[in-house]
């Protein structure tokens, strides 16, 4: 069965033009590069709009240096509150629908799972070039709306109604322009185009996998990055939909005036009164959250099944208990989908389903220990080479360890009733998505680099770079913890208003300079990154002494990836096999 | 030796993110002062989730920390130990933090229920009706005591109502019953020193109940004025926690407990009648 269409040698003979070759590509490597680029490109953007975000929190409605001009006169050079409301908002769904999503599906989706599984390309690679090219429209349309009147969306990432659909007779503004005008239409339309793109990447990635895998790849010897791609795909899949639909209800709203989100009686902002409606706010959450709680996973499960691999490869040692992860992973995956109510337990639901959440919420967290204990238990009696790419998958896990038991507290819904929309939650999500997602994408990308562009980043750089972000971004995140434990609310313009929390300024302050060290730290990244592309020492075949098939062809790999197809013998893992000569034993290696 | 260093500076990171919150309620950056009849079940839920989750992450942390220091040198003439897993000690991780993740969602149930339940409500001594707008609470409450069909005065209202803008007044002991609404867009009512929080939903009332168990109000006699007692510390504060526009920050508010039904009964009495006797041109 694993024997599909890969089988037939693929060297192409015709030389393609540029423009074929490296834009309008259908070869499943320069796509996933592609992914990458552009997703690095909008991490600085978002990280740029996080550090103003920072600059607010830090020094409240101060004068802003240099760039100060650039904000509305009507707040004397200051950042208005409408703005602000902006900048989160903007920043979470860069980061979420245009840098870790696209970063990780996209990217290494693409790049490895054809050259993993021992396969000449994706199964429908002009569906593949499709799914890259539908993120244009929501590049554009995303970077755009900061410059349509009432500026860009403002309504946080979660875009709940009424604030984000409601619509008065005049026109699309709602009242709560200028945050949920022009903007928010804009933020809709681009969220459907990544939604297809993403769905039409997940087809992709599922045949792929079941249909193209080399002779003798079984499942159980795929890697459990192809692992966590194949799951991850799934949940794409299945979960998308809902979304792209409840952006298309929403976007009705918005647009044509039927009233999915808003209530029967209709609404009154001040002497402004709504048409009468017939819907329900509460919908969009439930709809939202269904496919947003397997976001997370989504945005999570490819980082780790790279990071197990990158360890288990620098550790020398087999990944610990391979089954395990498998069905860990696929546990996340299926419990992902029962538990979207827990970002809902103040909402106004019925409280009893919240019970019913909250215990599928904490069941979630038993297969993520099975995964640390796992991973620790990987770095147990190995043979460690500390490489760049080690220490930000080391990072992955013990920062992941942090993010997981915060989760904890926000499952047990009487302590999520004060913690809840705190800043408690800024810094578990952050804790997830920047300290683990990141340093697994760091981790990636120092990996793989090698093979993606045929040459080595610096090691030392590399590791500079993460002593300054490891430190920078704890000192950052960590104490979100502690002020959340206050009550600090998130998504506050002006906390020192209230005197339970103004006390905690020197904790804004300190977070917003470490943010700006942080920010700057960057750069190192940036340059190794891109300096290394022209004078970085060529990369050999197989730099890291790897068993998986993406390191059995050239750095970069040609058209088409395989010579001949590759054979598989064992599993990914046999590294410091007894009585083998060298300490690791390639997938291809014939048994003896 | 460079795996001494990162065995180290893992180390330093991770004991600096435990001292932070070892510290923190030493130098005041804790939990707001609780004053509400269940806030104690919820904090006290609150610290048997940190120890557990403080074991654990020490656990990691030291596990980690140890491989790095021992096992991070690398060395091309070393090999690993070559093991693919270990049943028992799979079954170990797997059920030892189920059984645990067990005791702490069944834990969490009466308090959940008793602070939520509809089934579980106390008779309330008073009711406020909650109507969150842009930006600010406007809060009503019935002229004497509590009317007899709740949820009708809820949406009508009688014409003795007195309306309070961004203040909650109740009673040390009194079971307040908040019904919550909005017209506009969602809001959250957030009480950070009564450990209640609560979104309110365009086209629902959303029942809730706080008992204060403290008061923070005095009254002065002179000036026939009440405010806060300053002994008692920082105000009792409302805030909105559901994103809801530009001044979603500004809704602030602050409750005040009186010492006694009685003096509560002579504040609304003093609003109703300053209420009832203003007149434009003043």
């Amino acid at each position: 069965m694993s024997v599909g269409h890969g089988t037939k040698p693929t060297t192409h003979a015709r030389e393609l033009g540029f423009l074929r070759k490296y834009i309008f590509s259908t070869d499943h490597k320069i796509i996933g590069i592609q992914f990458i680029f552009s997703a690095l490109i909008f991490l600085v953007i978002g990280g740029l709009l996080a550090l103003a975000v920072r600059l607010q929190l830090g020094w409240p409605a101060g004068d802003i240096p240099l760039i100060g001009r650039w904000f509305p006169e009507s707040w004397g050079g200051r950042m208005s509150p409408e703005f602000y409301n902006m900048l989160f908002s903007t920043h979470a769904t860069i980061m979420i629908f245009l840098v870790i999503i696209p970063m990780l599906a996209g990217g290494f989706g693409n790049f490895l799972i054809p050259l993993m599984v021992g396969a000449p390309d994706m199964a429908f690679p002009r569906l593949n070039m499709l799914s890259y090219w539908f993120m244009w429209p929501a590049f554009v349309s995303i970077l755009s709306s900061f410059f349509v009147e009432g500026g860009a969306a403002g309504v946080g990432w979660t875009s709940y109604p009424t604030i984000a659909s409601a619509m008065l007779p005049e026109g699309t503004a709602s009242p709560a322009t200028p945050n949920a005008g022009m903007g928010q239409t804009l933020w809709l339309v681009g969220l459907i185009c990544v939604g297809i793109s993403s769905m039409l990447g997940s087809i992709n990635y599922i045949t792929t996998i079941v249909n193209m895998r080399a002779p003798g790849m079984t499942l159980y010897r795929m890697p459990l990055t192809v692992w966590a791609l194949f799951v991850t795909a799934i949940l794409q899949a299945m979960a998308l939909p809902v979304l792209t639909v409840a952006l298309l209800l929403q976007l009705l709203d918005k647009t044509v005036g039927t009233t999915y989100f808003l209530p029967p009686a209709g609404l009154t902002f001040g002497n402004w009164q709504t048409a009468a409606g017939g819907g329900q706010p509460l919908l969009w959450q439930h709809l939202f959250w269904f496919y947003s709680h397997p976001a997370v996973y989504i945005m999570i499960l490819p980082a780790m099944g790279m990071v197990s691999d990158i360890l288990a490869t620098n550790a020398r040692k087999p990944l610990f208990g391979y089954r395990p992860m498998v069905y860990a992973l696929a546990a996340i995956a299926g419990l992902g989908f029962i538990v979207w109510g827990h970002h809902m337990f103040q909402s106004g639901m019925d409280p009893r389903l919240g019970t019913g959440f909250m215990i599928a919420t904490m069941l979630i967290a038993m297969p993520s220990a099975v995964k640390v204990f796992n991973w620790l238990a990987t770095c147990w009696q190995a043979n460690m080479n500390l490489t760049a790419a080690m220490l930000n998958a080391l990072a992955f896990v013990s920062m992941f360890v942090i993010g997981g038991l915060s989760g904890i507290f926000m499952a047990a819904t009487p302590v999520d009733i004060q913690i809840h929309d705190t800043y408690f939650i800024v810094a578990h999500i952050h804790y997830v998505l920047f300290m683990s997602s990141l340093f697994g994408i760091f981790a990636g990308l120092y990996f793989w680099y090698p093979k993606m562009f045929g040459r080595m980043m610096s090691e030392f750089w590399g590791k500079v770079h993460f002593a300054l972000t490891f430190v920078l971004a704890n000192a950052v995140f960590f104490p979100m913890h502690i002020i959340g434990i206050q009550g600090h609310p998130r998504r506050y313009y002006d906390p020192t208003l209230y005197e339970t929390w103004a006390p905690l300024q020197p904790m804004n302050e300190f977070m917003s300079v470490a943010a700006m060290l942080l920010g700057a730290a960057q750069i190192i990244f940036v340059l190794n990154f891109l300096g290394s592309l022209f004078l970085g020492k060529r990369a050999p075949i197989n730099p890291w002494n790897s068993n998986t098939l993406e390191w059995t062809v050239p750095s970069p790999p040609p058209h088409g990836n395989f010579e001949t197809t590759p054979v598989v013998y064992r599993g990914p893992y046999e590294y410091a096999v007894p009585g083998e000569p060298l300490d690791h034993v390639p997938q291809t290696e014939p048994a003896k | 030796m460079t795996n001494r260093f990162w065995a180290v500076l893992f180390g330093g990171v991770l004991l600096a993110c435990f001292l932070m919150v070892a510290l923190a309620p030493v130098f005041g950056y804790w939990l707001p002062r609780n004053v509400c009849v269940y806030g104690d079940d919820i904090d006290h839920l609150f610290y048997v989730i940190l120890w557990a989750t403080g074991f654990f992450f020490v656990l990691t942390s030291v596990l980690q920390v140890i491989a790095i220091w021992r096992w991070g040198d690398y060395d091309p003439a070393k090999r690993a130990q070559y093991s693919h897993g270990h049943l028992g000690l799979e079954l170990l991780w797997t059920i030892a933090p189920g059984v645990i993740l067990l005791y702490l969602t069944f834990a969490q149930i009466p308090a959940w229920s008793k602070v939520t339940y509809p089934s579980e409500r106390p008779t309330p001594d008073q009711v406020v009706t909650v109507v969150g707008r842009q930006w600010e609470w406007r809060l009503r409450y019935p002229a004497a005591g509590v009317p007899e069909r709740v949820r009708t005065w809820a949406d009508g209202g009688l014409i003795d109502d007195v309306y309070v803008v961004n203040e909650l007044h109740t009673w040390k002991g009194a079971n307040c019953t908040l019904l919550l609404k909005t017209d506009d867009v969602l809001h959250s009512f957030y009480l950070p020193n009564f450990r209640r929080k609560q979104d309110l939903l365009p086209g629902k009332t959303v029942t809730i109940w706080v008992q204060a168990t403290e008061a923070n109000t005095k009254h002065d006699a002179a000036t026939d004025t009440w405010s806060l007692d300053p002994a008692v510390g920082p105000a009792w504060e409302i805030a909105c926690a559901e994103l809801c526009g530009g001044r979603h920050y500004a809704m602030r508010g602050v409750v005040f407990v009186h010492p006694t039904k009685d003096d509560y009964d002579r504040w609304l009495k003093h609003t109703a009648t300053r209420q009832r006797s203003y007149k434009p041109e003043q």
